[in-house]
């Protein structure tokens, strides 16, 4: 390799494969002749390998229980849209949430969450769910494959931002559907920008519309896509800038044109939902609402947390990249890991697109640097020729791997039949079965303070016309007030028959694995008496006859009282 | 760098296209922030009237008690307060009774009008305090232009949350009125603006800012709270009626007052549903009748009063004066607001005879140091009995 002490100028260190050049290895695809020597048909073992891959990462996420959280607040609204044939103005399901506007930003999602769940079967949730990550893995595999040209980098940057992005993998939420779409623009971009023409790819710049008008009304994420296609067109602007100065605007470089018709044609797509315009100024405006300020995923990042390990992990990534890359970072390229570190630090859950985004950066820079070090090692040769070498018993043996997947998964279960699985398979550990039945057994009247983790589920599961104070679903619809007063009552702050009474709660639900301290506080309370308890939850009810200690019992109504003679 | 394709390749094609783009950008970039206005424009708060609205009892029955009687009553309640540390909720109190108009010929007392400036201007209140009280009018810190009453701490502020300002409402305080801030001047008016932007419908106290708004409101039947909430008249009925009856400050009594204020303003201006009202009146009449159970023979309430309710029995609550003084809370209070509900929700006419006379005897008997230390409470016996008398207090005071 000559030096030179020039900089490489940028994307031409090392001619990038295109997508033609990549999918021209006859080998791979089409069995064709190249230069008249008959190639072998089949799959690779490395292909095996990537689709094996795949396979188990199906067959997980088809596996995993549904979680108690909001995915049920998201069947039920589903299910309300299903009903009424309009969407919910307000909270159907929270009375304190009465006479806050509801911008139903996921409503096509919930729908499909209804329609999946119409035929009784709730596992059809958990089918869309494994469908959608794989849908979305696939694509960022081949968004990898497409940026760098090399099959074992984009399997490799799959599974890196399959890690980073691990705390996130399995929300069972709209939000797998936001991923899908995002994993889905990327794909988009990839195409387009690894293509060889210059001139605007329509069919990329039609994908992205339907791909934005699609996402606009599964779920409020539409605006990372922004954020995106938003550094995609700056850098260039950057670049430009960069190389001829300001007077290299008024040479109308294509690329710049391109990229700010596809941020047009993005925010045109997502206006296409039942609130226009009024949804992209929500979404934009959602992640300062006061009260997701106490929701764990929307805390900054710390560097002691789930999402902090990996986050530091993929900086070491990032300071080997730029050590070891022989690419020049681009304008847009620096961009884009700016704004998404940025997102990650300000708010944790950012993580999910920050991940895609890292190795969808990193793609070329990793390709390059894995050629570089395959081209100096001779065994890598060796092992590449032979991964690499197609084989129909390899296409065999995938066959019976897909085969296997699908009929060892619960998926199978509507074609091959089956066994339902007992709920307690299908439903997270902590999901309150029993505690469930129990409600249904001796409904309650009135208000009843429940996890708001556990709200969603037994607004849907339980019985009918359960007032509850909160649910995760309703955590931005609740008025602050409301939603201070419930993180009090949940963590048994001072003052908690005083809350109690403001709300004319009766019953008192909790979750013993989150909730501790109040567990401990119901179970001594006076005048509450635990009427039902199994090992995730219990409920406590007022025993209003039985209380005969007036002071304790009722001291901050008391307090008020004293108030008044002063 | 990319080549310049089809209608980029001319000056004219790229003048186009950035034209265009910015037309896009612009149009775009435009009807966002209309739609952020628009939405902004929604949650702002109401405007109110300058004048309060006058609340006025439905009911007057003279034979209650006769002039003489009344006249003793009120003259206990006289606002001997002038001197070191008046105490804010007795001044409050004593405001709300005798009005603005009212003068005493007696040393010890403060008139109408300087009840209102030991309130309403810090000078006078300092003077009352000492230099080093911390202000009663607090200038809002992050916004100099709103102000707010000292609540909940001690002797020398306010006991309730907005209960100063409904005094003020009550008595006909236009917004305008000027209020002298350890800062400067301000109004009235900018203490309604932050009892509006800081009310949420599940705040602890809520009887007196539901009071106020309907004072000041006029005819607003909705609005946004900064919570984000929709405020209707019918939200806040519900939110006064969800409690149990005995909950809230004086045996929950204050909020029946606010729902029969609400009654009455909703006859001349309606601001509730049919639905809603009806709810009021039944929620009023339930407590009619537990107050028509759980009269003593001799005529007085105590904080035992409402009895069973749907989810159960209720705990007998003791106030800290003893019993005689929770007789005479819960006794005055009931009057009161008996003045102003619907003629459906009235007790039968001998519970309103036995009321009157238990506590106009009870008055008489109180020594002076009972009278100072029930003062608040003694108010609203002094005005309960003047209401149904149909006599405004300063009136009999003056002999008018």
């Amino acid at each position: 390799m000559s030096t030179t002490l020039l900089p490489p100028p940028p994307e031409t260190v090392r001619p990038i494969r295109t997508v033609a050049e990549v999918s021209s290895r006859p080998e791979i695809h089409d069995g064709s002749v190249d230069g008249g020597i008959p190639v072998r048909r089949g799959v690779s073992f490395a292909q095996l390998i990537v689709i094996a891959g795949f396979c188990l990462l199906f067959m997980y996420h088809n596996y995993l229980p549904l979680f108690h959280s909001d995915l049920w607040g998201h069947v039920s609204y589903g299910e309300w849209i299903l009903q009424h044939r309009q969407l919910p103005t307000e909270d159907p399901f929270t009375p304190l949430a009465e006479g806050v506007p509801v911008f139903a930003t996921a409503w096509l999602s919930q729908l499909v969450f209804a329609l999946a769940v119409k035929s009784d079967d709730v596992e059809w949730i958990a089918h869309l769910f494994a469908l959608s990550v794989l849908g979305a893995q696939l694509l960022l595999m081949s968004a990898f494959s497409r940026r760098g040209g090399n099959g074992f980098v984009a399997a490799f940057a799959v599974v890196t931002a399959f890690a980073i992005a691990w705390s996130r993998h399995a929300v069972q939420r709209p939000e797998v559907f936001g991923s899908l779409c995002f994993a889905a623009l990327l794909w988009l971009v990839s195409t387009a920008e690894g293509s060889p023409k210059t001139r605007p790819g329509w069919r990329t710049a039609i994908g992205l519309f339907v791909v934005f008008a699609v996402w606009g009304n599964l779920h409020g994420s539409f605006v990372m896509g922004y954020a995106v296609l938003g550094c995609l067109w700056l850098g260039r602007l950057v670049q430009i800038v960069g190389t001829a100065g300001f007077r290299g605007l008024l040479l109308g470089d294509a690329r710049l044109h391109q990229r700010l018709v596809w941020l047009e044609l993005a925010v045109a797509g997502t206006v296409l939902n039942p609130y226009g315009m009024d949804l992209l100024v929500y979404a934009l405006a959602f992640p300062g609402h006061p009260n997701l300020r106490a929701v764990m995923e929307w805390f900054p990042l710390e560097m002691n947390s789930l999402e902090g390990i990996p986050m530091a992990a993929s900086w070491v990534l990032t300071a080997v990249v730029l050590r070891h890359s022989r690419r020049r970072m681009t304008p847009a390229e620096v961009l884009l890991l700016l704004v998404f570190n940025a997102a990650v630090c300000a708010r944790v859950r950012m993580i999910a697109w920050y991940a895609p985004v890292l190795m969808w950066t990193f793609a070329p820079h990793l390709a390059d640097i894995a050629e570089r070090w395959a081209a100096s090692s001779s065994m890598w040769a060796w092992w590449r020729e032979k991964l690499t070498l197609p084989s129909p018993r390899v296409a065999a043996v995938v066959v019976l791997f897909v085969w296997m997947t699908f009929a060892l998964s619960p998926i199978s279960r509507p074609i091959l039949g089956g066994k339902p699985r007992p709920p307690r398979q299908v439903f997270s550990h902590d999901t309150p079965l029993g505690l469930t039945t129990y409600l249904k057994e001796h409904p309650v009247e009135g208000m009843v303070a429940a996890p708001q983790w556990w709200g969603d589920w037994l607004m849907r599961h339980g019985p009918p016309r359960l007032q509850l104070m909160a649910t995760t679903n309703a955590i931005h619809l609740l008025p602050h007030k409301v939603w201070n007063d419930y993180l009090s009552i949940s963590t048994a702050e001072g003052g908690l028959e005083r809350r109690l009474d403001r709300y004319r709660i009766n019953t008192v639900i909790v979750g013993k694995a989150l909730q501790p301290e109040l567990e401990r506080t119901m179970t001594h309370l006076q005048g509450w008496r635990t009427v039902y308890e199994d090992d995730v939850g219990l409920v406590a009810v007022r025993t209003r006859a039985q209380r005969d200690a007036p002071k304790s019992v009722a001291a901050p109504t008391d307090s008020k009282t004293l108030e008044v003679g002063r | 760098m990319s080549a310049s394709p089809g209608i980029l390749q001319s000056t004219s094609g790229r003048a186009m296209v950035v034209l265009l783009h910015a037309l896009i950008i612009l149009g775009g970039g435009a009807y966002a922030g209309l739609r952020y206005e628009h939405l902004q424009l929604d949650r702002q708060l109401p405007t109110p009237t300058v004048t309060p609205r006058t609340i006025t009892p439905l009911h007057h029955r003279p034979a209650l008690m006769t002039d003489a009687e009344l006249a003793r009553v009120l003259d206990r309640l006289r606002p001997r307060l002038r001197g070191r540390n008046p105490k804010i909720n007795s001044v409050e109190h004593s405001l709300r009774l005798w009005g603005t108009q009212a003068a005493f010929d007696e040393e010890h007392c403060l008139s109408g009008a300087e009840l209102r400036e030991l309130l309403l201007d810090h000078r006078i209140y300092a003077d009352a305090w000492g230099p080093k009280a911390t202000p009663f009018v607090m200038p809002d810190t992050r916004d100099p232009a709103v102000i707010a009453f000292r609540t909940d701490a001690g002797n020398a502020t306010s006991s309730h949350v907005d209960h100063t300002l409904a005094c003020l409402a009550e008595i006909g305080t236009p917004l305008d009125f000027p209020v002298i801030t350890p800062r400067g001047e301000s109004t009235v008016g900018h203490a309604l603006d932050l009892s509006l932007r800081q009310f949420s419908l599940n705040q602890e106290e809520y009887e007196w800012s539901a009071l106020v708004f309907l004072h000041y409101l006029g005819d607003v039947k909705a609005w946004t709270s900064t919570e984000g909430q929709r405020i209707t008249w019918d939200r806040i009925a519900e939110r006064l009626m969800r409690q149990r009856l005995v909950q809230g400050v004086c045996f929950g009594q204050h909020r029946l007052y606010t729902l029969a204020a609400l009654l009455r303003v909703d006859d001349a201006s309606p601001l509730l549903t049919v639905e809603m009202r009806q709810k009021v009146i039944f929620h009023l009449r339930m407590a009619t009748d537990s107050l028509v159970k759980s009269q003593h023979a001799d005529g007085w309430w105590a904080g035992d009063w409402p009895g069973v309710e749907r989810d159960g029995p209720n705990q007998a609550v003791d106030g800290p004066f003893g019993p005689k003084a929770d007789r005479l809370l819960m006794t005055g209070h009931a009057l009161e607001w008996w003045a102003y509900a619907p003629a459906e929700v009235l007790p039968p006419d001998d519970v309103l005879e036995r009321a009157t006379r238990w506590l106009v005897t009870e008055m008489d008997s109180l020594t002076p140091e009972q009278t100072t230390r029930f003062y608040p409470f003694l108010t609203h016996v002094g005005r309960a009995l003047a209401l149904w008398h149909g006599v405004e207090p300063q009136m009999i005071h003056s002999g008018k």
